[in-house]
């Protein structure tokens, strides 16, 4: 099974039964990396070449979480046109409704990543058991939406963007 | 769908030329015939007696804030785990509250939270429900605001008020 799919799968085997808040947390952090890994993996796929067999690991380690999250603030809103986008990609489309989850998931998991594993105080009491159920809830729908979009050619916009849009502004 | 927008008494708004925020107190119509607002800083107590709409300043949260409860039967059914308000003007609506945060990276957000029936056990089922319907409210958030807005929701918890007198 690819890892995502095993780490959708851990979050879930984490909240069954009466979940402790260590199980609530890395539940969490396990449903944000499943979607990281759902889109590092395709994003390999796209841009790097099966041969030699390291080059793909390669391609994935290259990316990096916070400029992923920053090319998906440009995918947020659907019927409209990415933002940032240069003109020369060709692509005039727009973000489709299923593509806009996908980002905005991506960049709501990670920011709940975040306070699963690094806010030790909870200060403000979002560690419950709701708030981990809605963060798997939240990566089930991405992986339902990414499966449906994966094959479109915003998607294949958006895979670039994750890995490349942080060099989109240099001129040619 | 319109969107009702008109300033209304006891809405928080910034003032141009002044610092903090001031709730409108009150509106009347003025010599010219149009609207003023009698406003008052919710921290330094001062009051502004005759202030006109181009002055008033709304900030996304407060946008959000008058939008929701427009938008809300636009998104039915309602998670069946969420508590409505049983009095108000928006009685028989869902109980809701706004705050502004920050995320991790500096950039700003808009919070919204939602109350969870304390009667109601957490479920992954409930929680699909919840994500579908934040989904729903959020993509009409989206139509009304600026796309740069970062709205975030959550769903918080309160004690029922036999475990909290225990």
């Amino acid at each position: 099974m690819p890892l995502a799919d095993d780490l959708l799968a851990h979050s879930q085997e984490l909240l069954s039964g009466s979940p402790s808040e260590i199980h609530m947390r890395r539940a969490v952090s396990a449903a944000y990396y499943a979607l990281f890994h759902l889109l590092a993996s395709s994003v390999a796929e796209q841009v790097s070449p099966d041969s030699p067999i390291g080059l793909r690991g390669r391609t994935q380690r290259a990316l990096a979480h916070s400029q992923m999250a920053t090319a998906a603030r440009n995918f947020l809103t659907q019927g409209k046109s990415p933002s940032n986008l240069p003109k020369d990609i060709g692509f005039t489309g727009h973000v489709s409704p299923r593509l806009a989850n996908v980002a905005q998931s991506f960049v709501d998991l990670q920011e709940a990543r975040y306070i699963a594993d690094y806010d030790v105080l909870d200060a403000t009491g979002e560690i419950n058991l709701r708030w981990a159920q809605e963060c798997l809830a939240d990566a089930g729908a991405a992986f339902r939406d990414w499966n449906a979009e994966k094959d479109s050619q915003g998607a294949r916009v958006f895979l670039a963007a994750l890995i490349l849009s942080k060099h989109w502004g240099k001129e040619s | 769908m319109k969107l009702y927008f008109e300033p209304s008494k006891g809405d928080h708004v910034a003032v141009i030329g002044y610092s903090g925020e001031f709730e409108i107190k009150q509106i009347f119509v003025g010599a010219d015939s149009q609207y003023h607002y009698r406003l008052a800083s919710a921290f330094s107590g001062l009051e502004l007696d005759d202030v006109i709409y181009p002055w008033l300043v709304y900030s996304d949260e407060e946008r959000i804030r008058k939008v929701i409860p427009q938008l809300l039967p636009e998104c039915v059914p309602w998670p069946g785990d969420l508590q409505k308000l049983h009095e108000g003007p928006n009685a028989g609506s869902l109980k809701f509250e706004i705050s502004s945060g920050e995320m991790r990276d500096g950039s700003p957000s808009v919070i919204v939270s939602f109350f969870a029936n304390p009667n109601v056990l957490p479920s992954l089922d409930r929680a699909d429900s919840r994500i579908a319907f934040y989904k729903k409210l959020r993509d009409r958030l989206r139509a009304v605001l600026d796309p740069e807005s970062w709205i975030q929701f959550t769903t918080k918890e309160e004690r029922s008020l036999l475990s909290a007198a225990s």
